[in-house]
């Protein structure tokens, strides 16, 4: 059926939908009922804080506007992470814009529809988290919070905006052949910030042991953040008041406008020079003759870990997503030295294993649903369950050093947490790589830019399971070892 | 004739929404360069993925050199190379780190799989490239590395499903000298092609399947006779015969 004329501007905002719906749509039924469910109990979840919220004064306090502005700052961060990643997306991972560019269209046309497009599935992926609980609260008791609607879409379409300016600023910077990895980085950083600011608040200053985000919270109201001037138009909009919700709304649109006008022939010219640099000549720092025979074993484990490590090394965006969930291993490991914590040394045990837990599956998730080839591991004389152990093994062995040093650290305070750490984290490791080798099916590595596409949700739930459930136990059998021995 | 077959089919059936392979037959002997030719749909590559253990047959049997595919997969697999139109390299390994994968995978001896890979990397012009990751090649040149991958461990068999496509004609001369090479060498090649010239220039002998059966085989005189006294080249013999 078709709604819109086919080469118009809503046509193609139409067709740039309808792709990306059926591209998220991948994944068969398992998936879609996982999402369902979950996303169901999300709701339930929603339902129920508004109802425990139904008589709760909330307002327009100062405490309230503060709040409300940290909010949007952390949506915005979050959007930005997203537009961003959809921006790379569009110039580096879209098979159309050849195409579009190619047939008599006015390259403005595209580039709206892109843009449009960017925002429309930001605002659809930050819905997903704000509106479960949103809506029942507004409905149940608190209408004035209807403004945060409102505030969505505006901060939907300035992080749309800043991804996008975000991207072509890193392009022109860093250059066309480098700017994918730079962006795949930025994006991580980006979605992490919020995490990463609020660890650093908590370890790098005098928090009195507060968590890092009540820190924040505590500095915003002491330094009225968003609660004075035109600071506090967020925070207004988002209780409510109109005329902030309609000035916000109207500058993001501006915003929004003025992009599209003034990076077209930035972005014409940025995807243009992707083109020509879609293939970069990229060396290895490994010595050439006398290193060829260093190069080839006959261990299937030597050859399919060094494969998989240079192939992890050589992908900025994994690598990133790697290094990133070692962010959280920095907070506990400060913990660690810190002398007079003895009694949070159990718990320590917790956080390790399900670390490592999570990690390995991660890693065996890439490893064994991240392969370019899997039709030459199919028709090489090797049966498939020994190609699923040295997979399974080369998971572990790459998780290895990250349990390696946190039971050191834990060790040296008290060596029997640290045993009973690296017992429990070689079973969470194995345990781990063993449901992804069960679950997981081969994807190109090239075809999933976002773990959604290859992995299923249900393996990761299952693996997050095991290593809360390993993890627990870990801490209880160590808190009764030690602390209440 | 006592020798063992390279490649012999029986009976083999496969079927996805519909039949695709039908009861094919086929006996291709050792130490030839056979072509399979077939119109889009014919069950050319079905037919090879089925022997390279990439599916499942539905019914028949598949043997290379005596070795049954079901009953001894790693056995057949041994002596069997498969490249196919998209070539099975990782972007982002080097020539050099991907044949020391791939000779992993067979379980090569070391320093045999290193000399042979540099005497293939020197052989096909990729020596100098041999550090250099993939993803910058052209299409011949992750071609060539692919073939370099399938040759290394001196497969009997090798099978290639349309090897030339893409490759300009220096690259796809290179690739069809490197084939008439190793059934000089004794080895048996089998491709599928679309394009008639090279299966008659090249091959010593033609299959011409069409609906998942094998229509016709033989060397191009016997197919051109086959054919009707009237014609004279393989695309007319080809036209004729799965028109019928």
């Amino acid at each position: 059926m078709i709604l819109f004329a086919p080469a118009s501007l809503p046509g193609l905002i139409a067709h740039n939908l309808r792709v990306g719906w059926r591209a998220s749509g991948k994944g068969g039924w398992r998936r879609t009922a996982v999402v369902g469910v979950l996303f169901g109990l999300f709701v339930v979840a929603g339902v129920g804080v508004a109802l425990v919220l139904r008589r709760v004064a909330i307002g327009q306090s100062p405490a309230g506007l503060s709040g409300m502005a940290l909010a949007a700052l952390v949506m915005f961060s979050f959007g930005l992470s997203q537009a961003l990643s959809r921006a790379e997306t569009a110039i580096y991972g879209c098979d159309d814009l050849d195409l579009l560019f190619s047939a008599p269209i006015a390259p403005r046309v595209v580039l709206w529809s892109k843009l449009v497009g960017i925002a429309g599935s930001v605002l659809l992926s930050e819905s997903y988290f704000v509106l479960p609980p949103l809506l029942p609260i507004i409905v149940l008791g608190h209408p004035a919070l209807a403004g945060a609607l409102l505030l969505l879409l505006a901060l939907v379409l300035v992080a749309t905006c800043a991804g996008l300016g975000v991207m072509l600023v890193i392009v022109r910077l860093s250059g066309p052949r480098a700017a994918r990895s730079v962006a795949q980085v930025t994006i991580a950083l980006f979605g992490a910030a919020m995490v990463i600011s609020s660890q650093v608040i908590r370890f790098g200053g005098n928090s009195g042991g507060r968590n890092g985000f009540a820190v924040i919270y505590g500095w915003a109201r002491a330094h009225r953040f968003g609660q004075t001037g035109l600071g506090s138009l967020p925070g207004r909009a988002g209780f409510g008041d109109p005329l902030a919700g309609v000035v916000l709304v109207a500058v993001a649109l501006a915003l929004f406008a003025l992009t599209g006008w003034l990076f077209e022939r930035h972005f014409t010219t940025a995807f243009q020079q992707a083109g020509q640099h879609a293939a970069p000549i990229m060396h290895s720092r490994r010595p050439t003759r006398s290193g060829m025979r260093a190069r080839f074993s006959a261990s299937l484990l030597r050859t399919m870990l060094t494969k998989e490590i240079a192939l992890v090394l050589r992908n900025p965006q994994l690598l990133a997503t790697m290094l990133l969930r070692l962010v959280y291993v920095v907070p506990m490991l400060l913990v660690l030295v810190q002398q007079q914590q003895a009694l949070l040394l159990p718990a320590m045990v917790f956080v390790g294993v399900f670390v490592v837990t999570q990690l390995t599956g991660d890693l065996a998730w890439l490893v064994i649903s991240g392969e370019d080839t899997p039709d030459l591991l199919m028709v090489a004389p090797v049966a498939r369950a020994a190609v699923g152990r040295a997979k399974l093994g080369v998971a572990m062995v790459m998780a290895l050093p990250v349990l390696g040093l946190i039971a050191l650290a834990l060790g040296s305070r008290a060596p029997l947490l640290g045993a009973l750490l690296v017992a429990f984290g070689l079973a969470g490791s194995a345990i781990a790589a063993a449901i992804q080798l069960r679950l997981e099916r081969p994807t190109p590595r090239k075809a999933f830019g976002r773990r959604a596409h290859g992995a299923s949700i249900a393996a990761n739930l299952l693996v997050m399971a095991a290593a809360l459930l390993l993890g627990g136990l870990a801490s209880g059998l160590g808190w009764w070892l030690t602390v209440r021995a | 004739m006592n020798e063992v077959a390279a490649l012999r089919i029986e009976g083999l059936r496969k079927s996805f929404d519909k039949p695709v392979i039908r009861d094919l037959s086929l006996v291709i002997p050792q130490g030839q360069l056979y072509a399979l030719l077939g119109p889009n749909g014919a069950g050319k590559t079905t037919t090879l993925r089925i022997v390279t253990g990439l599916l499942d047959a539905d019914g028949g049997q598949v043997s290379i050199f005596g070795h049954d595919i079901r009953r001894d997969p790693l056995g057949a697999k041994a002596v069997t190379a498969w490249l196919p139109d998209e070539p099975m390299i990782y972007d982002k390994l080097t020539p050099a780190e991907y044949l020391a994968f791939v000779a992993g995978l067979w379980r090569m001896e070391p320093g045999f799989a290193a000399s042979e890979a540099q005497r293939l990397l020197q052989w096909l012009d990729l020596w100098d490239a041999r550090d250099t990751r993939c993803e910058g090649f052209s299409r011949g040149m992750k071609q060539k590395v692919a073939l370099a991958g399938a040759l290394i461990h001196h497969p009997r068999l090798l099978i290639l499903d349309e090897p030339l496509t893409g490759l300009d004609a220096t690259m796809a001369r290179s690739v069809k000298d490197a084939l008439r090479a190793q059934v000089d060498a004794g080895a048996t090649v089998i491709i599928t092609t679309h394009i008639l010239e090279v299966a008659e220039r090249l091959a010593d002998r033609i299959g011409i399947i069409a609906g998942g059966t094998l229509l016709a085989e033989g060397t191009l005189e016997e197919l051109r006779t086959l054919a009707g006294p009237d014609e004279v080249t393989l695309e007319d013999t080809f036209i004729r015969l799965t028109a019928r």
